[in-house]
């Protein structure tokens, strides 16, 4: 049974959500966008925001029907015992490999605009460190300090604001310039900085009320985060000439780092410093899927033990991502697995469910 | 026991995360305050920069320094700059960047372009183009009791208030410049005696200089582009016989001229592309201007104040034809025509663009000025 002090509300569950979803990929996402889908980049993310919708159903439906159990506890319910155990390994391994990609981009992009001699390492461990010691406590801390980070992306949103002094409206049209084949070619590209929301397999029994309020709980998150990114990219498109675009990688920061105010004079810096708090909590939420797994296999259920060698996991994994094509053979595997973790396999195991009547209690 | 063991150990790791390998302390560094870029012969470059430096003393004031270099890059010219002074040559605190004419008939990204990659480098620094050579004005040092640095970087800034001078960065120009339909301008920096005046515009094609505007084209440009400042002001004959009765020697010639300030603008640019790919700009623009300065009527009458608009209307768009005229000789799009087409008419861009340039000479500009005076002024 769940223990009292991990239950969370449906709010909590809603920014939960919303703080798992936004994390790395809001800085790089216009970049990518402009190059495959030119001005109809933000109809891009839009199109991906409706696919999580689909995919959230998916994962909804069958939570549903095991309402006491994370997905380590109906995996082998579904499949058989050997089975179910392999998958929920498998799972753990996606969800550290998640924290593990976003680690390393964060420490690329910190590396590269803010703290450029500092070594690697160093980076990491102060990350590492600072999510470990909010991952190992239970779920109801987590989710409140992610209902008070949620502030930051109002922050964030205000802070872009400040681009528009420069902006010049003609760079996004013509928007279908990509033909709309390129643009919902691109939402599949869109649709990876928006990960996240498949805590929800994990966080469900833990959420009180009914089904339906956790639906509705989990569909307003994604659609506040799918609404944000639209903005963000939109701010992009509409401030860098679409020859520029391909130049500048973080499309984000650099609008802001040209702003001086009477006090700051790198209004990037202080975009920076909101947007580190906002992927550690992020990557909270991704330590904390996998320790729960973790803990439900080798600690009777307590998360807590499992967070330190998780913690030793991601750095190894962050350290080995260094050189380019690591980078790049991560992303690739991040977006296989995604597919197969996140559509795939919940879309089969509902069928499956479905056709064997399995429920839970 | 434990838990105090355990705060010692933290304590101890507080020693090794203090920000090391980053730090970068003020007083190892010299700041550069401005920068100049030149062309030097051989095809390389020189620059010169301004280093404020803070006297320890309170009371004392800031001294500007000047040191100039040559070198192939802007970045290898900066680091024989550096061999020169003690401690570090440090650019982020950088307010304007100054580009020699000759170099700026040059294509001017290649100097640019490490303000654009350095992480630390100051993008809001203001940028403009220097008569002569950036040197010679930078070497003034001082004008009248204000150092050079300052001066340049305030006397931009309020030109930019009485909308003389575009209000440029290294940032806002950046998207512009890679951007093929659309060309910038920069203030133009003149010396004038010891001191410098700001009161034109260099218009760039392509990034290379190809002239330049006078000031009251530079203004009308301003007010084309719908970038005014927070004023505008200009002045106009308004005498009814004509360019005769200014003659110098016309005792009455002072009575003439009306001086207003633009206090409201609005702007409509329709574009329309015609058969044979005719392109026509509509500019219309619709000024509510307060009279400054008229010796010469009394502006209680209807009809007079009538009779004004309709003439300042005519002088103004007679205006606004020569700095457009101006504008297509040097081929610069600093409207953003090309952009226009590249949103809205991409299928006519697509034949254009390949000769922009010329193309952009043939378009057909309709400029329209209403002016309307609404102020007056405390008496009639």
């Amino acid at each position: 049974m769940i223990p009292e002090k991990s239950r969370i509300t449906q709010g909590q569950l809603m920014f939960f959500i919303v703080q798992s979803q936004v994390g790395v990929g809001i800085l790089t996402l216009p970049h990518k966008m402009q190059e495959s889908a030119k001005g109809g980049g933000w109809i891009s993310v839009l199109i991906a925001g409706l696919a999580v919708q689909v995919i959230i159903l998916i994962l909804w439906a069958l939570c549903r029907r095991f309402p006491s159990d994370t997905i380590y506890g109906f995996l082998p319910k579904i499949t058989g015992k050997l089975l179910g155990n392999i998958l929920c390994f498998l799972y753990i391994g996606y969800f550290l490999f998640s924290a593990g990609t976003v680690l390393a981009k964060f420490a690329d992009v910190v590396g590269r605009w803010v703290l450029l001699s500092t070594p690697r390492w160093a980076l990491l461990i102060l990350a590492l460190l600072t999510c470990m010691y909010l991952a190992k406590e239970n779920l109801r801390v987590i989710a409140r300090l992610f209902v008070i980070s949620s502030l930051t992306i109002i922050v964030m949103v205000a802070l872009s604001l400040c681009g528009y002094a420069n902006a010049n409206f003609s760079y996004i049209f013509p928007i279908s310039e990509a033909g709309w084949g390129n643009i919902i070619k691109s939402a599949n590209e869109a649709l990876f900085p928006l990960v996240g929301y498949e805590a929800i397999l994990v966080l469900y029994p833990f959420v009180e009320g009914k089904s339906g309020g956790k639906l509705k709980a989990a569909s307003l998150g994604n659609m506040m985060i799918t609404l944000f990114y639209t903005f963000e990219v939109f701010t992009s498109l509409v401030i860098f000439s679409p020859a520029v675009m391909p130049a500048v990688s973080e499309p984000l920061l650099y609008m802001l780092k040209g702003f001086s105010f009477q006090i700051i004079q790198r209004i990037d810096l202080i975009f920076l410093s909101v947007w580190i708090f906002v992927v550690s909590t992020a990557m909270v939420s991704w330590i904390y899927m996998a320790t729960v797994g973790l803990g439900h296999f080798f600690h009777r259920g307590e998360h807590k033990k499992a967070v330190p060698y998780a913690i030793c996991i991601l750095f190894i994994l962050a350290m080995i991502a260094q050189e380019p094509s690591v980078t790049d053979f991560y992303d690739q595997a991040i977006k296989i697995s995604h597919y197969t973790f996140v559509v795939g396999l919940p879309l089969i195991l509902l069928c499956f469910a479905y056709f064997m009547r399995k429920r839970g209690t | 026991m434990k838990r105090i063991c355990f705060l010692c150990l933290v304590m101890s790791l507080l020693l090794f995360i203090a920000g090391c390998w980053d730090q970068d302390l003020l007083k190892d560094a010299r700041l550069l305050y401005g920068g100049g870029f030149d062309f030097a012969p051989k095809g390389k470059l020189r620059v010169t920069f301004v280093i404020q430096d803070v006297p320890a003393g309170e009371q004392q004031s800031p001294k500007n320094d000047i040191i100039s270099a040559e070198g192939d890059t802007p970045m290898d010219a900066r680091e024989h700059a550096d061999d020169q002074i003690s401690r570090h040559l440090r650019s982020y605190k950088n307010r304007f960047v100054l580009i020699g004419e000759e170099l700026a008939k040059q294509d001017i990204y290649p100097v640019l372009e490490v303000f654009y990659r350095d992480p630390k480098s100051a993008l809001n620094a203001r940028i403009g183009v220097a008569q002569g050579t950036a040197e010679d004005i930078l070497s003034l040092k001082k004008v009248g009791n204000v150092l050079i640095a300052e001066e340049i970087d305030e006397l931009i800034k309020s030109k930019e208030e009485t909308t003389t001078v575009p209000k440029v960065t290294l940032e806002k120009i950046y998207p512009v410049m890679l951007d093929p339909g659309e060309d910038f301008v920069l203030p133009y920096l003149m010396e004038q005696g010891a001191r410098v005046d700001v009161s034109r515009i260099a218009m760039f094609h392509n990034n290379k200089l190809t002239g330049t505007l006078s000031p009251e084209e530079s203004s009308m440009y301003l007010l084309l582009k719908n970038s005014k400042g927070k004023e505008a002001r200009f002045t106009q004959n308004m005498s009814s016989i004509g360019e005769m009765s200014t003659t110098e020697d016309n005792p009455q010639r002072r009575y003439d001229f009306l001086t207003f300030n633009v206090d409201k603008l609005k702007r409509k640019m329709k574009l329309k592309v015609q058969s044979g790919n005719q392109i026509t700009v509509h500019l219309n623009l619709k000024l509510k201007v307060s009279v400054i300065e008229y010796p010469k009527d009394r502006l209680e009458k209807k009809q007079v104040v009538a009779e004004l608009n309709k003439r300042l209307s005519k002088k103004m768009t007679d205006l606004a034809q020569k700095t457009l005229e101006h504008m297509q000789k040097a081929r610069c799009d600093g409207l953003g025509i090309g952009r226009q087409l590249m949103a809205f008419h991409p299928r006519v861009w697509k034949q254009q663009k390949e000769e922009w340039g010329s193309n952009y000479q043939k378009v057909k500009f309709a400029p329209v000025i209403q002016v309307e005076i609404t102020k007056q002024g405390i008496i009639n």
